[in-house]
């Protein structure tokens, strides 16, 4: 392919979205053998010290890039996401590729069966580079301990910190340029919190709304794979291609798939838009920075015709925090109770410690959670249903270093992401600018059902008159 | 709701019932421990006052 644009391109910058890289490459001016190339050596330049992978499929994503580039010089173009490199949290089979979940439980394991989305993304040309890190089966409090197979992912916009997790080699891989997007798991936070610590997109999208097959489990009531992208309009590209029924996941929903994209840019004038700004008793502070990004994103919404009003939910982020612990106890002991029975000296503390708190664990508490969740499903709806979107602060606080576990702790286990697991709605980290030492803050913006389209349009207003997507980390 | 506190004798009993032997000290302490926050958390949830109010199910049919 003749592509003096592409090889400039590439040259000048380590950095692409999906948006234009797309355009070059259906435009045949940028090479998928050599974006592919890109990312590999991108890889090998920087993941030594960011631990983005734990495990590269050169050979595979080069014969696929090559397939790729075949099809697009044929005229057989797939769509924006052919020829787009990606990665994987290590929780996604791909047949004939080890899948590992960051366990040593696991490390033997080679799947027989390619996850349901990753399917999807392949079809529409779409280029596997690897397995991402992760904590062990998506498990952790935050506290760091190093009894895991595979080195800690860094944050890259300063290696001492924290990624957030539990996809944690998704985010900061994607903000470092090691993947053009990644695909992550969320089931109290852990697309949303990479994102909010390392300054990328992250979608928790409707219970239901994207599959699940193919990717373990850690609880299942409350799992949800989505994607984390550099930009807003990425993460409308890559929900669009992953979404929709799939007779593989018994809790996938019935849903037609909009084109999430087409509404960006229709701005929000007009819509309300709530804000939450009291999570009740015992809830954290937000920190300095947080709140005047979270503000200045507030007054962009204003600023562009929505009215900004504040609601209130109706329980405390604890009881909401309590209702997905006691859940994602019970249903993750009786994942892995056979393990925990024969070989838990194998699990890292918080996996070990998750399991010994499901094993103690009463019946009737489980279900306790389970009919409460239900009450606040429903409470918490009618508050979304008053709205076009909500906005709440996404972590408290901007992604600690790795020496301070008591922050480490809060960053994680007190963020706002777990309400919209509870209740199933639809919720995005978005980026909102940095803090004074330079690390990104964020915000989330929930919404009504199957309405991920208006969160997008929120979302890329915010994204535009922030402005801050061409800064990227220095590694 | 009341909560319980677990006891290293009463932990030791309930694993050793349910087919794991806990081997060290350590072991002894942290299930203790985690028992007993997780009572806690639990004892802490909201109960619903009817009887008709069901869990979020995660069974519908057809399947």
């Amino acid at each position: 392919m003749d592509a003096p644009a592409a090889v400039t391109a590439v040259a000048r910058s380590d950095f692409f979205d999906i948006a234009a890289a797309s355009k070059l490459l259906a435009g045949r001016k940028l090479s998928p053998v050599d974006l592919v190339e890109h990312y590999l050596a991108r890889i090998a330049a920087v993941d030594s010290k960011l631990h983005s992978y734990i495990a590269v499929l050169a050979d595979r994503a080069l014969m696929r890039a090559r397939q790729a580039e075949r099809e697009i010089a044929d005229g057989r173009w797939k769509g924006p996401l052919h020829g787009i490199p990606f990665g994987v949290k290590d929780n996604y089979h791909v047949a004939g590729v080890p899948t590992t979940g960051g366990s040593r439980l696991m490390l033997d394991y080679v799947a027989d069966e390619t996850a349901t989305i990753i399917e999807k993304l392949e079809a529409q040309g779409a280029i596997l580079l690897g397995k991402m890190n992760t904590w062990e089966f998506g498990t952790g409090t935050g506290e760091i301990y190093d009894e895991l197979p595979f080195p800690l992912a860094r944050n890259a916009w300063n290696i001492a910190h924290f990624t957030g997790g539990s996809s944690t080699g998704v985010g900061t891989g994607v903000a470092a340029g090691t993947a053009l997007f990644g695909l992550g798991s969320d089931t109290g936070g852990s697309i949303r919190l990479p994102a909010a610590a390392t300054g990328v997109v992250g979608m928790k999208a409707t219970y239901g709304r994207v599959s699940r097959a193919g990717c373990l489990p850690n609880c299942w009531s409350l799992d949800v794979t989505g994607p984390l992208t550099w930009t807003v309009r990425d993460s409308a590209i890559v929900l669009e291609a992953i979404s929709g029924f799939d007779p593989r996941d018994p809790q996938s929903a019935v849903a037609s798939v909009p084109n999430f994209s087409r509404g960006l840019g229709e701005g929000v004038r007009g819509m309300t838009i709530g804000i939450v700004r009291d999570f009740g008793a015992g809830a954290p502070v937000l920190s300095p920075d947080v709140a005047a990004n979270l503000h200045k994103a507030e007054a962009a919404l204003r600023d562009a015709g929505a009215e900004v009003v504040e609601v209130g939910l109706p329980a405390t982020l604890e009881e909401y925090r309590n209702v997905t612990s006691v859940i994602n106890w019970g249903e993750s002991f009786s994942i892995h109770e056979q393990d925990f029975l024969e070989r838990r000296h194998l699990m890292g503390r918080a996996l070990r410690d998750k399991m010994t708190s499901g094993f103690t664990l009463r019946a009737a508490d489980f279900l306790a959670a389970q009919r409460l969740r239900r009450q606040l499903a429903v409470s918490t709806d009618a508050v979304v249903r008053t709205c076009d979107a909500i906005l709440t602060p996404c972590t408290f606080a901007t992604a600690p270093t790795f020496d301070d576990q008591k922050k480490l702790v809060e960053f994680t286990m007190h963020a706002a992401t777990a309400i919209f697991n509870v209740t199933g709605h639809p919720a995005l980290s978005l980026p909102t600018g940095f803090d004074a030492d330079g690390l990104p803050t964020s915000m989330q913006i929930a919404g009504r059902y199957f309405d991920e389209a208006t969160i997008y349009r929120v979302a890329h207003v915010v994204e535009c008159a922030i402005g801050e997507r061409g800064r990227r980390p220095s590694l | 709701m009341t909560t319980r506190t677990w006891s290293r004798e009463e932990i030791v009993a309930f694993a050793s019932l349910h087919g794991v032997k806990l081997e060290t000290d350590a072991e002894i302490e942290r299930m203790a421990t985690l028992g007993t926050r997780v009572a806690s958390v639990a004892g802490r949830l909201k109960r619903m006052p009817s009887k008709g109010s069901e869990p979020a199910s995660i069974f519908k049919v057809p399947l």
